[in-house]
């Protein structure tokens, strides 16, 4: 958005405020609407030009389109929608709410508030742009309905709020367009759907809004264009990309000794000092805030004078630190900011020279969006180099270099009608002024994702909120909503309507722990299931710091600055996320690529060390030189995965009988293979099996030894049955039980302890589990388990791409390898820790088993 | 299975009960029972069927062991909601098929705040704390200073681990001066105990109890450090 085009010239921005803009009644009122010769100067005095792209949005929403921008970071889209949405306002002085923008992330809404609010004086409108966001504070929620602002910055949970509030349709009843920003990070999740029902809800007040998204480069725009608006039709505007982006690799120094596995990557630690040192100011991305914390420590600890210069920046610190950080960015005071997913979205920040990337980004399209927060600098290149933090990474490198040239992103999946959405949909819409069924059904089939509700998946919802259950066993004490005289269905109870509220969203974390200092001070938040482990005088690692644990009260962690210098860090669960097929295919043919390349004599065994990139031929790329060797060790203890022969490898250790498998078919769709393979085995002889997954392959470990026979026959992995026996591994692993802690959550039947809350709520508190147990006992038809199963299976699980996988494997010959150590590519699954078992077991004999392994090890 | 103690002998069933057998008492806590209904009665949708269930198995139990009489620990109903006369109806025609025995009732937390029961139940109030023999009965072991108590509240459970295999069960919870007994209730959830020195812990199998203590002790070999494990090409 900052980024001022180096290509045009004041000469060229004085001919392009000639708008080509056929504004109606431009002339007419030419007093009250803004015009587009005012836009043209304004972009004139801050030495830009008025690209074409930017004329056209203005031009498809002036009369009156809604539509989709699409283009890369800094390419002035913000600006684009955003002077467009002003050029539709017929009086920017009249009262009320007209322009509503919807960003994803509540990190975000400051930054875009600014960017927003900046060119209003200068051009005239003596008008508000705010902010709307858990963070507002109530005296400034109720002052907005009372006093709108011209804008409204609001992220789709606090729109979801405001659709609630009584008074929702005078509050939006003169709205003319609705932004809705980084599209692309919500049109494939159910935050998405949130905000194709809000979106209709709006547009359901006649006042004739216009939608228009803004999105990162997409591999479906067509289709994120058309689940924005709700139908075919809306216009596609593209801007002109960018320069492609440098993506490099950080290239360990003593690559022999870098480890198999592991992902912190502190052993790079100097070589990121060096790197962080030479440029001005870096960002460096981490997977999760716990090793953002840890990373920080690194650095203060490696360069103790850059105490104040560098600064860590995750979602739960406290709002003001984030804040504080993000200024600072701008103005260029800081040499790097250690931070997570909350930096990859927003107003980019110009100094901004160098962004590092420690371990995988796990898919192209969120490198490549990391890569463009940086180079903002006119005549600047993004640049991301990828920090490994084990050697397989090195090859991931290459991979995402390679499917980023080749523009292979990954595509978003819109979701197809979550029933758990639509019933926490239909209790806010009864919240805001009520609904009457046939008007609401119209309003939600109007959407994408219900499109195609049936009538029976729609009563379904609508019984289980009304009456507690179908219709044919409905609960005379379930009680949430009720018909008014006037027909419309509406919450009566206040208590139903305020926990509604507070767990109002599609966003499942775990409860929060508010940290505060023993004066008071807000720090920020912890999962609960964290700071329950520690005890009073414990010491934890969080914002940056060292803090011990003085009392946990109440939801609230009240510490204090730690004196040990020993502390656990501290740690939030988050979800891993899978390895994008784009970038394991690509994995793949880098592989394929060396074992090409490289005589298959290379590969035969041989004495001594290896020695770095002599039989391998790295085929150019240094990142592919430095893994030679690790390669190579590979082909010597086993051999190559590649895509010819499926390469299974068994091994025995004092844990038990191993076999590693290598699909490469990223981690979701190997959970769901190695449940297939482990329920397979069991069958004939009931077992259990522990097993490890990760982006490259997985492992099974069990009890007994495996025979070989049934792997290499083609009789485990046949797709015959696939679904079925997928469905019983599935239910034997217990993994629908998990899932259902989200579909239970967003239908608003899991009530969470909120800081400073006393303990009136604990007797309305379940587990997700419990309820799990009790619906498949009671209640075995309920839509929600259908959903949370279907989910695990399509999303989780990735079943289509387990089926092709199989598929594809079906006519190829199986290595099955026995190997006396681990290999580098069996090693990493050895030592991932985050499990999942599968057991045919009666549980009486499992117990006993279990009890004579403790007896035996005692 | 029959756990010696200073004070006698006491039976864990595999039901999640124990049977003192001098006085022939079967004991019994945290039923829970309308917990359903209390949730949906505050706009949580939940299925009926627990609170059923749970009477169900209590009468199995009372068949097969025929106690003189049946001491419940606290938590017979979850909460004042759960005090709806479908509840009650529910537990009185339960109460008039044993007309014989004695059914004392324990107050815990959740029965202070459903208050009374109505005497049509034939629930005995028997107040805090309730004496058997050489042993204490009370709802909560924590403040218990004479003797060894029996109580329940807190719905123990906990994680055995054996080599690659973990699973987390309901769990009697043997301390030093107390027994825990686990959650009665179809519909209830549980807290994780961590035995330590020796206390001990017992889980069912369906068909029995077992003494775990020894896998509740035990880590899991994949607690071992990777650093241990990790080597270098």
């Amino acid at each position: 958005m900052s980024r001022r085009y180096a290509t045009g010239t004041v000469a060229e921005a004085a001919d392009a405020q000639v708008v080509e803009l056929e504004l109606p009644h431009a002339a007419q009122r030419a007093g009250a609407r803004l015009d587009s010769d005012a836009l043209g100067r304004w972009f004139m005095s801050q030495g830009w030009a008025v690209q074409p792209f930017q004329r056209r949005v203005w031009r498809a929403m002036c009369s009156g389109e809604s539509g989709l921008v699409h283009a890369q970071t800094g390419s002035g889209k913000t600006l684009a929608v955003w002077f467009g949405a002003l050029l539709r306002l017929s009086d920017p002085h009249s009262a009320g709410l007209q322009v509503l923008w919807i960003t994803p992330m509540r990190a975000l809404a400051t930054d875009t508030r600014a960017a927003l609010a900046a060119p209003l004086a200068p051009l005239g409108i003596a008008r508000e742009v705010e902010l709307r966001t858990s963070d507002t504070s109530s005296a400034q929620r109720s002052r907005q309905l009372r006093k709108p602002p011209l804008a409204l910055v609001t992220t789709p949970e606090s729109l979801s709020l405001l659709i609630a509030q009584p008074q929702w349709r005078s509050f939006f009843a003169s709205l003319s367009t609705v932004v809705v920003d980084e599209w692309h990070e919500l049109i494939g999740s159910k935050r998405g759907v949130q905000v194709q029902l809000a979106l209709q809800r709006l547009r359901g007040l006649g006042t004739g809004c216009a939608v228009w998204g803004l999105s990162a480069t997409l591999a479906r725009p067509e289709e994120a264009l058309e689940v924005l608006v709700g139908r075919p039709g809306g216009c596609l505007i593209r801007a002109p990309n960018r320069r492609a982006p440098i993506i490099d690799t950080m290239i360990p120094e003593a690559v022999e000794r870098f480890p198999w596995a592991g992902h912190l990557g502190t052993r790079m630690l100097g070589q990121v000092v060096r790197e962080l040192d030479a440029a001005s100011t870096s960002l460096v991305f981490c997977n999760t805030r716990a090793q953002a914390e840890i990373w920080y420590q690194l650095l203060l600890d490696a360069r103790p004078d850059w105490a104040g210069l560098i600064a860590l920046h995750h979602g739960s610190l406290d709002r003001e630190a984030r804040q504080w950080v993000e200024q600072s960015l701008g103005t260029g005071r800081l040499r790097a900011v250690v931070c997570t997913s909350t930096l990859d979205l927003g107003v980019d920040f110009a100094p901004v020279e160098r962004v590092l990337q420690i371990g995988s980004a796990k898919g192209v399209a969120r490198l490549l969006q990391r890569a463009g927060r940086s180079g903002h600098r006119p005549g600047g290149v993004s640049r991301v180099t990828l920090v490994p933090t084990h050697a397989l990474e090195l090859l991931e490198a290459a991979a995402a270099r390679e499917a980023a040239a080749s523009r292979r992103i990954e595509p978003h999946r819109a979701l197809e009608q979550p029933i758990d959405v639509l019933v926490q949909h239909l209790v806010t819409a009864a919240l805001g002024d009520g609904f009457v069924e046939a008007e609401l059904l119209a309003e939600v089939r109007a959407t994408h994702a219900y499109r195609n509700l049936d009538e029976a998946s729609w009563r379904w919802a609508l019984d289980f909120v009304i009456q507690g259950g179908e219709s044919l066993k409905a609960y005379p004490e379930y009680r949430k909503l009720v018909r008014d005289p006037g027909g419309r269905w509406r919450v009566s109870d206040a208590a139903i309507a305020r926990r509604h509220r507070m767990s109002m969203g599609t966003i499942v974390a775990e409860a929060e722990v508010s940290v505060r200092a023993m004066n008071g001070s807000r720090i920020g938040s912890v999962e609960e299931s964290f700071i329950g482990r520690l005890s009073p005088g414990d010491a934890f690692v969080f914002a940056g710091r060292a803090w011990e644990l003085v009392r946990f009260r109440d939801m609230e962690a009240w510490v204090r600055r730690a004196k040990s210098e020993r502390a656990a860090v501290s740690r939030w669960a988050g979800s891993r996320m899978p390895l994008s097929s784009e970038l394991a295919q690509s994995m793949l043919d880098q592989l394929e690529r060396l074992s090409s390349v490289t005589p298959a004599a290379s590969f035969a065994p041989r004495r001594g060390p290896a020695r770095s990139g002599h039989s391998l031929d790295g085929c150019g790329s240094p990142e592919l030189d430095a893994i030679g060797p690790l390669l190579e060790l590979q082909a010597r203890r086993s051999r190559l995965p590649v895509r010819a022969h499926l390469l299974i490898e068994q091994m025995t250790s004092r844990e038990g009988h191993h076999v590693f498998v290598y699909p490469f078919a990223g981690r979701a769709a190997h959970l769901g293979l190695a449940s297939v393979l482990a329920f397979r085995l069991a069958r004939s002889k009931p077992a259990t099996f522990s097993i490890a997954v990760n982006d490259y392959g997985f492992e099974l470990l069990g009890a007994e030894p495996f025979d070989p026979v049934p792997f290499t026959s083609g009789e485990l992995l046949s797709p015959v049955d696939l679904e079925s026996d997928l469905m019983a591994a599935v239910n034997a692993a217990e993994l629908v039980r998990r899932r259902f802690r989200e579909t239970a959550r967003i239908a608003g039947l899991l009530v969470q302890g909120r800081p400073g809350e006393r303990r009136s709520a604990r007797a309305l508190q379940a587990s997700a589990g419990l309820f799990h147990d009790v619906f498949t006992r009671h209640d075995p038809e309920n839509r929600l388990l259908a959903q949370a199963r279907s989910e695990l299976f399509e999303r989780e699980l990735d079943a289509p791409r387990i089926r092709a996988c199989l598929e594809a494997l079906a006519g190829q010959p199986v290595d099955f390898v026995p190997i006396e150590r681990p290999t580098p590519f069996a090693f990493p699954l050895m030592v991932e820790r985050l499990r999942e078992r599968l057991s045919t077991e009666a549980l009486d004999e499992r117990i006993a088993r279990m009890l004579a392994h403790a007896e035996r090890g005692a | 299975m029959r756990l010696a103690l200073a004070g006698g002998e006491l039976i864990l069933l595999p039901e999640h009960a124990v049977l003192e057998p001098v006085t022939r008492s079967l004991l019994v806590a945290d039923l829970h029972l309308g917990k359903g209904l209390s949730f949906r009665a505050r706009g949580l949708n939940v299925p009926a069927g627990s609170t059923a269930l749970t009477l169900e198995r209590l009468t199995r139990l009372l068949d097969h062991h025929q106690p003189a009489a049946l001491l419940i620990l606290g938590d017979l109903l979850h909460d004042a909601h759960a005090r709806h006369p479908a509840v009650l109806e529910r537990l009185s025609a339960w109460r008039h098929a044993y007309q014989g025995l004695e059914v004392s009732l324990l107050t815990g937390n959740h029965d202070r705040h459903a208050g009374a029961l109505p005497e049509s139940c034939g629930i005995r109030a028997a107040g805090a704390e309730l004496n058997l023999g050489a042993w204490t009965l009370r709802h909560d072991d924590g403040e218990g200073g004479r003797g060894f108590t029996i109580a329940g509240h807190v719905h123990p459970k906990v994680r055995i681990v054996a080599g690659i295999d973990a699973m987390v069960r309901p769990c009697f919870w043997l301390r030093e001066r107390s027994l825990v007994i686990p959650a009665f209730g179809a519909m209830t959830g549980g807290w994780r105990v961590r035995p330590v020195g020796a206390e001990r812990v017992f889980i069912s199998t369906g068909a029995a109890v077992l003494d775990v203590t020894a896998a509740a002790q035990a880590t899991s070999l994949r607690r071992r450090s990777s650093r241990s494990l990790n080597r270098t090409w």
